[in-house]
């Protein structure tokens, strides 16, 4: 049975395509995803084992199935998410078609349309490299001449293309003619949320999924337990659970202690559908941004939207444990209030309060009933719903939120003002490049008190877990739980292996190109050209004439080829000119007349041209047929002819 | 060397065809259907590029409009390499498909080969259907041939068919061309066509007593080779196959018999050209079948004789004959 031209035969087409499928189906639901496999699927079945195929007049019934599943879901078929769905049908239905050249082409334009299209969602340079292999193998595919070496022939045809593409790359302006609404898609599984309820955590701290990148600018080495990045504060607190509470915007005027030195960062957060928070490093002193933002009470710093794209920002920050906030006073009665606590936590608060009447020893004795021996730190410590007390004096097992919800707690009913911060902490240093990966594992929250008029910054999980944040979250969370709890309090514990050793080092790598790349797109815009222009001392006056020369130069280069390639001889030139004023002189001439039945038509008609005429007869058969160009005078023809149709044209 | 280039060789050096030299001309280069969805998805990508401010997608637009641009150029140099430097034909006939086999020079001075380019006898006026197909050549690296069907409107002296050279190698976004031509003009023989056989040719010129046996046509030999001057019609295939070379059918001459070919004989044929293509049918069929003959035309007449040089001759006559040389 003859099953016609075949996909799968095609390998360059049915990789790149495939892949080009596979890249795209990161987008899109899973029911279309499962729908192209299965026509894929069909096709593969059709060709290796010759099963049914699908009637050409049955498929575009699934293509209109999938635009009008796509048009009932979202209302529309002109979004991102929409239209990559509608490709990936498309695609897929071809493939199941494919028969004729004409499917073919169709298809590597749906490809190339896909790989463009992906980039709209992410700028990774994870994807960036499979799509480049795609886009590799469908312009191979476009190669049908089966003696050519193909794959070298792209290549060679795409590093042609690389002077071209580089200087529209950097040339195009970057003007903004108009702003496309971008469609946000489906939230990812964040670390961080403005609510306190300890139960979440664990799921995301098994997620390395990155929340946005760091650089530093003028600090010479920074540890990681020095970075607290301040997304959000809770003011409300109900035990084990705390919450935003109301927040207003303003300008917050600090006043930072004389001798700490400024951090200067950059940060790249990635996009986020929930979030609008700006993670600010802790002491936050100033963020400034391209994107819309606003300052709001407790030091926290928000954008006016959130963004499916990736934002940069900048910010200033202290080192400082403390500093005074002189619009977000620590005597303000909210940073007190608690409801009511459970009978063992109320004893024990009792207790503290009858022995120390001080601020400051109250706070030691509540940060040295943390850092007592019989606290662990774990991901997996059970629910507690918001029982105090039996997290607090019966199981002791918790995490970050439990801590600093607890510690925040007692600390309110020893009369010491206190908040939780969330954000995240630490992050894992990149070493090639120079910056701090921040991921959705790092999130944290920890605690500050008011203390002599002062906000501190109090990390109960570094009282319980000391190696929790040296560490860092990353390998701590690799180590098993066995180790976790044996050697939570010593800060030096290490126990990375070979393996992750290597395995880290790679991802470093990627990080650090992707890196490189993020920072490169995201900056490359019409004030970078500017720059550019500046830095090569950019005048308009040079521009204008390298241009000129450039213009002039390629047009003597080419001239000069074509003459040399198209030149025929002066005497074939004039017979051209003959013809072609006879035919404008209504002289009739037969398609296929010889110059021999030209010239004798035109020496019928105009007897007083006959001479002329004999005469150029002679020395073009002389030229043409015996082929011999010497003792012509074509010069002389020339005149002679000008000087006749100029008499007639005076006539 | 293959059978195929050896018998082009042969054609070649016998001296009988013609053979001249062409010149290119302007190459042109335009998209095609393919290369205009293109162009639109690249403008529609950039617009979108602009609207999102997204330089990926600048990145790969860019990239698509470059390699668009590298394929002008490599579409362009493709055709533009191609050389048509000789054009070895026999015996052209009006009104028939004549084979003229071209020799391809790649004119690239690199060592880069010409694909995929494709070739044909351009007529004017003619529409889309009517043109010949195009005869593909995949790979030229130094030099190759290529094999067209060219077919005059009339005999006498005509002008060198316009040949065309068209590529879309090789993404198949552009298609480059360019024509091939050269005021040469060449002898094309009148038509082989006519209502009378060659037995009827016998019978009329029984009538005249000018021919001993009248019914010996012509009996089987041997086997020889094609020559240019044998119409590619009398090749014996299937023998050609098995000798791996182009044969044709010998006959016996019938003694000392002599054949006339007499323009009054035509008289029947009112039409002028249609005389003069029976005349030509009967040229070619005598030839073919090694005949002793002679034309006559009024007051003209050759001699008689069975040769190749003869049966030009008798054709050329026959392909410059006017209406007044008949009155």
């Amino acid at each position: 049975m003859s099953r016609g031209i075949s996909f799968f035969a095609n390998t360059p087409l049915a990789v790149s395509l495939l892949t080009t499928l596979a890249i795209a189906a990161t987008e899109v639901p899973l029911w279309a995803s499962l729908f192209s496999f299965l026509f894929v699927g069909w096709r593969f079945l059709f060709e290796k084992y010759g099963m049914y195929k699908l009637s050409p007049k049955i498929t575009p019934i699934f293509g209109l199935m999938f635009f009008l599943i796509v048009y009932v879901q979202h209302r529309t078929i002109f979004g991102q998410e929409e239209s990559i769905t509608i490709l990936i049908g498309l695609t897929s239905i071809t493939i199941l078609n494919y028969a004729v050249e004409r499917d073919l082409l169709f298809m590597v334009l749906l490809g190339f349309l896909m790989l463009v299209l992906k980039s709209v969602f992410s700028l990774d340079f994870v994807w960036v490299v499979p799509a480049l292999v795609s886009y590799f193998g469908l312009w191979m595919t476009l190669l049908s001449n089966t003696r050519v070496k193909r794959s070298r022939y792209v290549m060679k045809a795409m590093l042609k293309s690389v002077p071209a593409l580089i200087i529209l790359f950097v040339a195009f302006p970057r003007f903004v003619l108009f702003q496309v609404n971008r469609t946000v898609k489906q939230a990812p599984l964040s670390g961080f949320n403005e609510e306190l309820s300890p139960g979440r955590f664990s799921e995301i701290a098994n997620s390395d999924e990155m929340v946005f990148r760091a650089q530093f600018a003028n600090t010479e080495h920074i540890d990681g337990e020095q970075l607290y990045w301040r997304g959000s504060v809770l003011v409300n607190s109900n035990g084990l659970i705390w919450t935003k509470g109301i927040t207003q915007r303003k300008v917050i005027s600090y006043v930072q202690p004389a001798n700490k030195a400024k951090v200067m960062y950059e940060v790249i957060l990635e996009p986020n559908k929930t979030v609008r928070n700006i993670f600010a490093l802790d002491a936050p002193v100033k963020v400034r941004s391209a994107e819309a933002f606003s300052e709001w009470s407790h030091s926290v710093f928000m954008f006016a939207n959130t963004s499916d794209q990736r934002i940069q920002y900048e910010g200033e920050a202290s080192f400082g444990q403390e500093r005074v906030l002189l619009e977000d006073p620590v005597s303000d009665i909210k940073y007190l209030k608690t409801t009511e606590l459970p009978p063992k936590s109320r004893e024990w608060v009792q207790n503290i309060k009858n022995k120390y009447s001080s601020i400051d020893e109250r706070l030691k004795a509540l940060t040295s009933f943390f850092e007592r021996p019989g606290f662990i730190y774990t991901l997996k410590p059970g629910t507690y719903g918001n029982d105090l007390d039996e997290f607090l004096f019966v199981r002791k097992k918790g995490y970050c939120e439990h801590y600093a919800a607890a510690f925040a707690t007692l600390a309110r009913a020893l009369e010491i003002p206190s908040r939780v911060v969330i954000g995240y902490q630490g992050g894992y240093y990149n070493a090639l490049s120079d910056f701090w990966k921040i991921s959705q594992r790092d999130a944290h929250a920890w605690v500050e008190v008011g203390v002599s008029g002062a906000w501190r910054r109090v990390d109960p999980t570094a009282l319980v877990s000391p190696l929790r944040i040296t560490l860092g979250s990353t390998e701590y969370f690799s180590m098993n739980e066995v180790d976790q709890m044996l050697f939570s309090k010593d800060k030096r514990f290490n126990s990375v292996t070979a393996f992750q050793k290597f395995y880290r080092g790679a991802m470093a790598v990627v990080d650090s190109l992707n890196y490189s790349w993020t920072i490169f797109l995201l900056n490359y815009d019409m004030q970078a050209q500017i720059e550019i222009l500046k830095d090569l001392r950019f005048n308009w006056v040079f521009l204008f004439i390298s241009v000129v020369i450039i213009l002039g130069i390629i047009f003597f280069i080419t001239r000069k080829k074509a003459a040399n390639r198209n030149s025929r001889h002066e005497l074939y030139r004039l017979y051209m000119d003959i013809e072609s004023w006879g035919q404008k002189n209504q002289v009739a001439f037969d398609i296929n007349a010889t110059p021999k039945e030209v010239l004798s038509g035109l020496a019928a008609k105009f007897p007083e041209y006959k001479e002329f005429l004999v005469n150029f007869e002679k020395q073009y058969e002389q030229l043409v047929y015996q082929e011999r160009s010497q003792n012509l005078n074509v010069a002389g023809l020339i005149k002679e002819w000008d000087a006749l149709t100029k008499r007639r044209k005076h006539a | 060397m293959n059978g195929y280039e050896a018998w082009i060789n042969k054609l070649k050096f016998q001296g009988k065809g013609f053979t001249t030299e062409l010149r290119p001309d302007k190459t042109y280069i335009f998209p095609t259907g393919f290369g205009f969805a293109f162009g639109i998805l690249s403008f529609i990508l950039l617009v979108m590029a602009i609207g999102y401010g997204n330089n990926i997608l600048y990145f790969f637009v860019f990239f698509l409009v470059s390699m668009g641009l590298t394929t002008v150029w490599l579409t362009n140099k493709n055709v533009d390499s191609v050389r048509l430097t000789e054009i070895q034909m026999s015996y052209l006939y009006a009104n028939e498909p004549n084979l003229i086999t071209a020799q391809i020079d790649n004119a690239n001075k690199k060592d880069s080969p010409v694909w995929d380019v494709e070739f044909r006898i351009e007529y004017k006026g003619a529409t889309k259907k009517t043109q010949p197909e195009l005869t593909m050549v995949n790979e030229v690296e130094n030099t190759g041939f290529v094999s067209l069907s060219w077919m005059p409107a009339k005999r006498g002296y005509v002008r060198a068919p316009r040949i065309l050279i068209q590529s879309r190698f090789p993404f198949k976004l552009l298609r480059s061309w360019k024509y091939s031509h050269r005021p040469n003009e060449y002898l094309v023989f009148p038509q082989r066509k006519g209502k009378e056989s060659l037995r009827t040719l016998l019978g009329l010129q029984s009538q005249k007593d000018e021919m001993a046996n009248l019914d010996n046509e012509g009996l089987f030999r041997d086997y020889r080779e094609f020559q240019n001057s044998d119409s590619p019609a009398r090749i014996d295939w299937k023998r050609s196959v098995k000798h791996q070379k182009h044969l044709v059918k010998n006959y016996e001459k019938s003694g000392d018999r002599k054949i006339l070919i007499d323009w009054d004989m035509t008289a029947s044929l009112g039409d002028f050209e249609e005389r003069v293509s029976q005349m030509a049918l009967w040229v070619d069929l005598c030839h073919e079948q090694n005949e002793t003959f002679s034309i006559k035309i009024k007051n003209f007449q050759t001699d008689y004789f069975a040769s190749p040089n003869h049966y030009k001759n008798c054709m050329e006559k026959l392909a410059l004959l006017t209406e007044t040389d008949v009155l």
